[in-house]
């Protein structure tokens, strides 16, 4: 009996540098033979070439190109509908993208932290959370791990606004309002599917906003996602567990 | 001078599924055109066959799906990922033939409907060039030459379209290798006084090096957003700093001083000195 979990990582790659990086970061988990979907944005220089390079390193991946439209969240929301036209199966999926966040103090050791959830060591740990637990449903690093402010009854963050109308519109209610910052976790594999069933995620898509947006200074759909994405599993009386 | 141009060959997705389980072997470089002429169950067996393939491709609709406003709705989303795959063929100018298979010239109607479901998705300007089956020789149309040839002799093809230039075969095709067959029949050229050799390369370079530009401004961009984005931090420190620390009272300042004494995290003689030397740690 083969008890290996089946992976698909769904891996966005945006800066026309990354592909030495997704080969080496992708390499612990060989071994697991996990399903690939690679997205790369349709305006990275190179796309076509690095496409071919991904294609010689992980025979039997698919990549797509598609615009820079809800950044990494915009997607994963593609490569998740490629996902279940393809009809493929999984256990748990891995959302991963090349992230730098040029722009932000704390951008040299952000990638790193997040991408503690495939180091060798700790991988072994991920399945075991999930196996010890059936309410465990993501697994992240545990610093990234934050709570979205939530004041007098209200979303009272900078993306409040936006999430008093997207929360009730998917039908989500989240246990708690923990969710992963940076998008880089592990997810049990049903309820996600479940849920982008009944809303398809490229109708999601469409709402996402255009280019490089950031959320520092005002709001956006794409942030609010962000969110999203993680009390998708949360709503589903499950829990993040951090690593 | 002839200078030859690799055109894209019309087949049908129905063709293709034959192959479902396996990969058809197609030499990889020739172009294809491929006929959405499949029922949608059918498309998840398609895309993995694509995935799979090393043939540069773009897609066509069948005039019937475009006519028929709730069959089209249904493919927009597999017509925007067999689009998205990497081997989709960027060369050929964002084009979506649309192909009627028995009769009259298809009008693009609802092709509105596709360009907006693009355009939500973040592709812009999108063409559908609208052409027949049955009616043979050429037909032009947005910038694209579609020819139906006939399979019975050799065809020497000129063009204009030297990026969409559309072959499609008069006889239905049993098999993969009837479809070869057909295509080594057909050779496609274009004179270099049209459109010299040095265009289309140009044409072939132009989006990567706008990519390229585009990119350049996209980490200038990231340089101003960063001293923004850091100034907007460094006020929030700020102003936490005044908020949560500021504010107490000085004895309870003071006494953490002290506590900070009894940690170790100063000496006792620094207090009675103005020129503190801070404790980094």
């Amino acid at each position: 009996m083969n008890n290996e979990p089946a992976i698909a990582v769904l891996y966005h790659i945006f800066y026309e540098d990354s592909y030495d990086l997704v080969c080496s970061e992708l390499q612990p988990l060989q071994s697991y033979h996990p399903v690939l979907l690679f997205n790369i944005c349709a305006e990275t220089p190179g796309k076509k070439e690095m496409s071919e390079e991904i294609k010689k390193a992980f025979p039997g991946c698919f990549v797509i190109f598609t615009s820079n439209k809800g950044k990494d969240i915009g997607a994963k929301l593609a490569m998740l509908q490629l996902f279940m036209q393809l009809q493929l199966q999984a256990d748990y999926f891995l959302l991963l993208h090349d992230k730098k966040s040029l722009q932000a103090l704390k951008s040299a050791t952000w990638k790193t932290d997040l991408l503690k959830i495939i180091f060798p060591d700790n991988i072994a740990t991920v399945f075991q959370r999930f196996e010890e637990n059936d309410h465990c449903g993501i697994v992240a690093t545990k610093e990234y791990i934050i709570t979205e402010p939530f004041e007098e009854n209200k979303f009272s963050g900078i993306n409040g606004q936006l999430l008093s109308g997207l929360v009730p519109a998917y039908g989500l209610k989240p246990a708690s309002l923990e969710f992963v910052a940076g998008t880089m976790f592990w997810v049990r594999a049903t309820p996600l599917l479940q849920f982008f069933g009944r809303f398809h995620p490229l109708e999601i898509r469409k709402q996402l906003e255009n280019g490089n947006v950031i959320d520092n200074f005002s709001g956006t759909v794409t942030h609010s996602w962000e969110r999203l994405l993680s009390w998708i599993i949360t709503s589903d009386k499950m829990f993040i567990a951090g690593i | 001078m002839q200078i030859p141009i690799n055109p894209y060959y019309t087949i049908s997705a129905g063709l293709l599924l034959q192959y479902a389980g396996g990969v058809p072997e197609i030499p990889p470089a020739v172009r294809l055109n491929i006929l959405l002429d499949i029922p949608g169950a059918q498309f998840p067996d398609l895309l993995l066959i694509l995935g799979a393939i090393k043939n540069s491709y773009i897609i066509s609709l069948p005039a019937a799906v475009t006519t028929d406003q709730p069959s089209l709705m249904s493919v927009l989303p597999q017509c925007f990922l067999l689009s998205s795959l990497s081997n989709f063929s960027l060369t050929a100018g964002n084009i979506l033939p649309i192909i009627a298979e028995q009769t009259g010239l298809p009008n693009g109607e609802n092709a509105d409907l596709i360009n907006n479901y693009f355009r939500e998705q973040g592709r812009q300007d999108w063409q559908f060039p609208c052409f027949h089956l049955q009616q043979a020789g050429r037909q032009q149309a947005a910038n694209c030459l579609l020819v139906v040839c006939q399979t019975d002799r050799n065809e020497i093809i000129e063009t204009i379209f030297p990026q969409a230039t559309i072959i499609a075969f008069a006889t239905g095709i049993p098999d993969i290798a009837t479809f070869i067959k057909y295509t080594s029949q057909v050779k496609t050229y274009m004179l270099p006084d049209f459109f010299s050799t040095a265009f289309i390369e140009k044409k072939l370079h132009e989006k990567e090096l706008e990519n390229w530009q585009q990119r350049a401004l996209l980490y200038r961009n990231f340089l101003s957003l960063s001293k923004s984005v850091q100034q907007k931090e460094y006020y929030e420190v700020l102003d936490w700093y005044y908020k949560e620390y500021e504010t107490l009272p000085l004895w309870y300042k003071r006494l953490g001083h002290i506590i900070k004494v009894i940690m170790g995290k100063r000496s006792f003689r620094s207090l009675f000195n103005d020129k503190i030397k801070k404790n980094t740690d």
